[in-house]
């Protein structure tokens, strides 16, 4: 089949698993020992206030009827209404959105360049010292709780060497944004925002209370780049192609990236989108040791204060995230590896 | 040629006993065991060997740095952190030891008859476990462990969810190729019910790749379990542990005080890479390098 | 002339095991439109050798002795960059699969052009592109194919991409290993047949590494008998049929079955291959061998030279004949 049917038939299959997905979660917050709101509110609340809160929020009609109101809902965006403030989930999530967002993006960069490069190195030097070090640096990571790991570099650099700060998102003002083509745009990443308005103090700011945090959560999903890619790598060279493409006289560094790394890589791609859900995890414990404000620091609220509601919202909002981005690496990896189309 | 078809199955557990002599996987595995089984006596040995109650307070004063009263200092409570450390695996282990009890009893069995069953059975279990999969594990992890609340029970439950679809799409696909060959034919032709085959001649050829994904996962239930404490979703405060010592010994880490944090961190870094040794060593031992 | 000169070659691997001697003081000389022939089962080595021409054996196995003169000069003791120039141009190999000797991912076209282009760099695309549908041509193909992936042809399609990919920059040597093994016996027939053409017209020197004596009887010139890494038997392919002396080869000879005579059942050596990793004193064939001595398995044979051309290494002819 071709790339386009491919892509639909890709697409169609997300459905049900997204459903399955918020399904679940609906069904996770409902089975409780208990009823969401009494758990929340506790004890103490008069049952007429309880009463109240409870149709406000639309939990005392039948089960069935909350499903279908849940999932009418989410088509329209609609996340329910948090017990904590009684203000709508999807826009504080939302809001709360890019800061997670530009956490994981440069912690991806940190751990696939990190994992990819040991890794690559690690394969060509197979069997050698070298290849043993990485190796033990790619477990000794591994095991390292992304929190704790977290916690070290701010003893260091923070306390420490008092070189980066320990925590927030920046220390000047929130960046403005800027035009485009006339068009005011403000993304929430305050990188981008500042770059936008020809902040350069701004955007040095911003990058620097992102270097402990990506660091932190990039080396810690970075082992398993490693290791998928070292075991690719070796794989991969040792295939009969790569021989047969030495055979015929190719320089080592066009038959390492053109046959090699590109044949190598394709499966790190996959791991790229299965990771993104780990990253997601890992963002949370992040978020709280680094002061960041995004969806993680917005759960660990929303679960200390028992709401129930606020914690479904965000859990499915980063189930659909993490399903789509899945759908987009599928797309990307049938587009690079023509076998999986035809 | 194929000696498949002529041999019948040997149990796994012949295999576990030559692994020393596998070179560097065999070693890992080795130091990986020594490891835990290490932190596993110090735990059991807990009440004898701690110089402290690891629970009583104000044995020494808050958050005092490393001394020889107290060899890794004391956090805000004024708790002897060197006794904590040693008592502090037992909640860790028992929820790490729990959750892959579970997998394996819930996720294997699932595996087993998915794999082997047509698409009626196998295509709804499959869909439920790749749905789970997706899912960001400490997300719904946390989901779950909010709502059911404390206890070593519901924190295993919570971990286990997460880790399940994992056995189960291993088992799976193993069962898939595996059922297929010829000694399965060879037995079926014999007369052996589907019961016999599941259990007898596939599940013993899954065993060791069962053994490399629970050396895996202990390795992730233990962090995540640490990670779950330090949200604030662990289990009872008043028994020590490390998780636990981590998120509260956060302020005062932040004030200076970094032995409250970096001892309880180290020694999940510590059982997390036991596990993880053991992991990789089996892999590395089961994984044909050499292809001459 | 003499094109290649292998001397005392010894290539090892490492293993989980420990050292394991893949080649052991392989010897022999190649003229320049010669055609040697390879011969052994699976495991001797023949195909570790076949890459330590190359030089190009995986990460693990390394060459700890010998030398390997091509036009006189070292192959083991050129840099990087004069090996890879090497490869290709002068000494040229194809595989045994086709189905993995073929990168997934690139149309068979841009092997082509990336193959002439790595040694040619000044050529343009385009130019490249035609030549290699001329070769294609020459190989009974059409310059279609070359717009396609290496999945969607046929076995024995694609190893003649192959053989037109090694051929490609016209080398003065082609090394094939076990070129026709993963066909079936017409493909293979018009393979070898193939190979004899080009032998002729394109003055091409060839080692064919087989397991299979039916296959070199045809195109090879003299043939190599290995076994457990080392070359036991070396002689000229016809005086090797009329009077086999090592006694792997005179089994290996009553296992080709002759369709002309009435046979009910087929011949086969008793025994394994030997394990490579342990220490083998004496003759590596001593376990199998119907005729062994008392010596056979204590002292190593050496190479003797019973007739012009023809070698053998065998206790059996240690004090001239049986």
């Amino acid at each position: 089949m071709s790339l386009k049917s491919y892509i639909i038939t890709r697409a169609l299959l997300t459905i049900p698993t997204v459903l399955l997905l918020v399904t679940i979660v609906f069904l996770i917050v409902r089975v409780l020992p208990g009823d969401p709101a009494l758990l929340h509110f506790g004890k103490q609340i008069n049952p007429a206030a309880l009463a109240e809160v409870r149709h406000a929020l639309g939990l005392d009609v039948p089960i069935y009827v909350q499903y279908y109101n849940y999932i009418v809902g989410l088509f329209q965006g609609n996340l329910g209404i948090a017990f904590s403030n009684e203000l709508p989930v999807a826009p504080q999530i939302l809001s709360a959105f890019p800061a997670t967002l530009e956490l994981t993006i440069g912690s991806m960069l940190v751990a696939i360049l990190v994992g990819v490069v040991l890794g690559v190195r690690s394969s060509r030097k197979y069997g050698s010292v070298e290849d043993t070090v990485i190796r033990t640096f790619g477990v000794v990571v591994y095991s390292i709780p992304v929190f704790f790991l977290g916690l070290i570099l701010i003893a260091v650099f923070a306390i420490g060497f008092h070189v980066l700060p320990s925590g927030g998102r920046i220390e000047g003002l929130v960046p403005t944004g800027g035009t485009i083509l006339g068009v005011h745009v403000q993304t929430g990443l305050y990188t981008v925002d500042s770059l936008l308005a020809g902040n350069l103090g701004g955007f040095v700011d911003a990058v620097r209370h992102l270097i402990l945090p990506c660091t932190a959560l990039g080396l810690y999903i970075s082992a398993v780049f490693l290791r998928i890619t070292r075991s690719n790598m070796l794989d991969t060279l040792g295939q009969e192609y790569v021989t047969a493409a030495k055979a015929r006289g190719l320089k080592e560094r066009t038959v390492l990236y053109s046959y090699g790394l590109r044949n190598g890589l394709l499966p790190v791609l996959t791991i790229m989108g299965l990771e993104f859900a780990g990253l997601m995890g890992g963002a949370i414990l992040t978020e709280t040791t680094f002061a960041w404000n995004g969806i993680g620091t917005y759960i660990v609220g929303a679960i200390t204060a028992r709401d129930y509601i606020a914690i479904q919202g965000a859990v499915v909002f980063f189930g659909i995230l993490v399903a789509l981005v899945s759908l987009v690496v599928d797309i990307l990896y049938a587009y690079l590896d023509p076998r999986i189309r035809y | 040629m194929k000696k498949e078809s002529d041999s019948r199955v040997k149990p796994a557990i012949n295999f576990f006993l030559t692994l020393p002599r596998f070179g560097t996987g065999g070693k890992m595995v080795v130091i990986g065991i020594a490891i835990v089984v290490v932190l596993l006596a110090m735990t059991i040995l807990s009440p004898v060997i701690a110089p402290h109650d690891p629970t009583a307070l104000s044995v020494g004063p808050a958050d005092s740095s490393p001394s020889l009263a107290f060899p890794m200092g004391t956090n805000r409570l004024g708790q002897d952190i060197f006794s904590r450390m040693i008592a502090g695996g037992a909640t860790m282990m028992e929820v790490a030891g729990l959750s892959v009890l579970m997998c394996f009893l819930i996720g294997v069995p699932l595996g087993l008859v998915a794999g082997y069953s047509r698409r009626m059975v196998d295509g709804p279990l499959s869909l439920l476990m790749d749905s789970l999969y997706a899912f960001p594990g400490l997300v719904l992890a946390i989901a779950i462990a909010a709502v059911l609340g404390r206890g070593v029970v519901n924190l295993s439950i919570a971990i286990a969810v997460v880790y399940i679809p994992t056995y189960f799409r291993v088992v799976r696909s193993q069962v898939l190729t595996m059922k297929e060959l010829p000694f399965v034919e060879a037995v079926k032709v014999e007369g052996g019910g589907i019961l016999n085959v599941l259990f007898r001649q596939i599940f013993p050829n899954v065993l060791p790749s069962i053994a490399v994904i629970a050396s895996i996962n202990v390795a992730d239930s233990v962090i995540t379990e640490a990670g779950l404490t330090y949200l604030g979703l662990g289990v009872n405060v008043a028994s020590p542990d490390w998780g636990f010592d981590i998120y509260y010994g956060y302020q005062s880490f932040l004030a200076g005080a970094w032995w409250t944090v970096l001892f309880p961190g180290l020694m999940v870094v510590l059982l997390a890479g036991g596990f993880t040794f053991i992991g990789e060593g089996l892999s590395e031992v089961l994984n044909p390098r050499l292809r001459r | 002339m003499t094109l290649l000169q292998v001397q005392e070659l010894d290539v090892s691997y490492k293993t989980l095991k420990g050292e394991l001697k893949a080649v052991q003081s392989v010897s022999f000389d190649l003229d320049e439109q010669e055609t040697l022939g390879i011969v052994g089962e699976s495991g001797c080595g023949k195909s570790t050798l076949g890459l330590a021409l190359l030089n190009l054996m995986p990460p693990q196995g390394r060459v700890t002795h010998g030398k390997i003169l091509l036009e006189g000069e070292d192959v083991l003791t050129l840099d990087k960059e004069q090996l890879r120039r090497a490869r290709g141009k002068l000494v040229s190999m194809i595989f045994q699969d086709p189905m993995t000797s073929l990168n997934p991912v690139k149309k068979i076209g841009d092997h082509f052009v990336e193959a002439i282009r790595a040694h040619y760099p000044d050529v343009p695309p385009e130019e490249a592109m035609k030549k290699a549908g001329r070769i294609l041509e020459q190989l009974g193909m059409s310059s279609d194919r070359l717009a396609d992936y290496p999945h969607q042809l046929s076995g024995g399609m694609k190893q003649r991409i192959m053989i037109g990919l090694g051929l490609a920059l016209d080398p003065k040597l082609l090394i094939a290993d076990e070129p026709t093994t993963a066909l079936d016996v017409v493909i293979e027939a018009q393979i070898l047949d193939l190979l004899r053409q080009l032998k002729g017209s394109l003055k091409l020197s060839m080692i064919l590494i087989t397991h299979n004596l039916g296959v070199v009887a045809e195109v090879a010139d003299k043939i190599a008998i290995m076994y457990g890494g080392e070359i036991y038997e070396f002689a000229e392919t016809r005086a090797l049929f009329r009077k086999p002396l090592f006694p792997y080869t005179q089994l290996l000879l009553k296992l080709v079955p002759n369709v002309s005579q009435e046979t009910t059942s087929l011949e086969w050596i008793p025994g394994s291959p030997p394990d490579l990793s342990s220490k083998i004193a004496g003759c590596k064939f001593a376990a199998r061998c119907p005729f062994v001595l008392d010596q056979c398995d204590k002292v190593p044979p050496t190479v003797r030279e019973l007739e012009p051309g023809h070698r053998v290494a065998c206790h059996l002819y240690d004090r001239g004949g049986r």
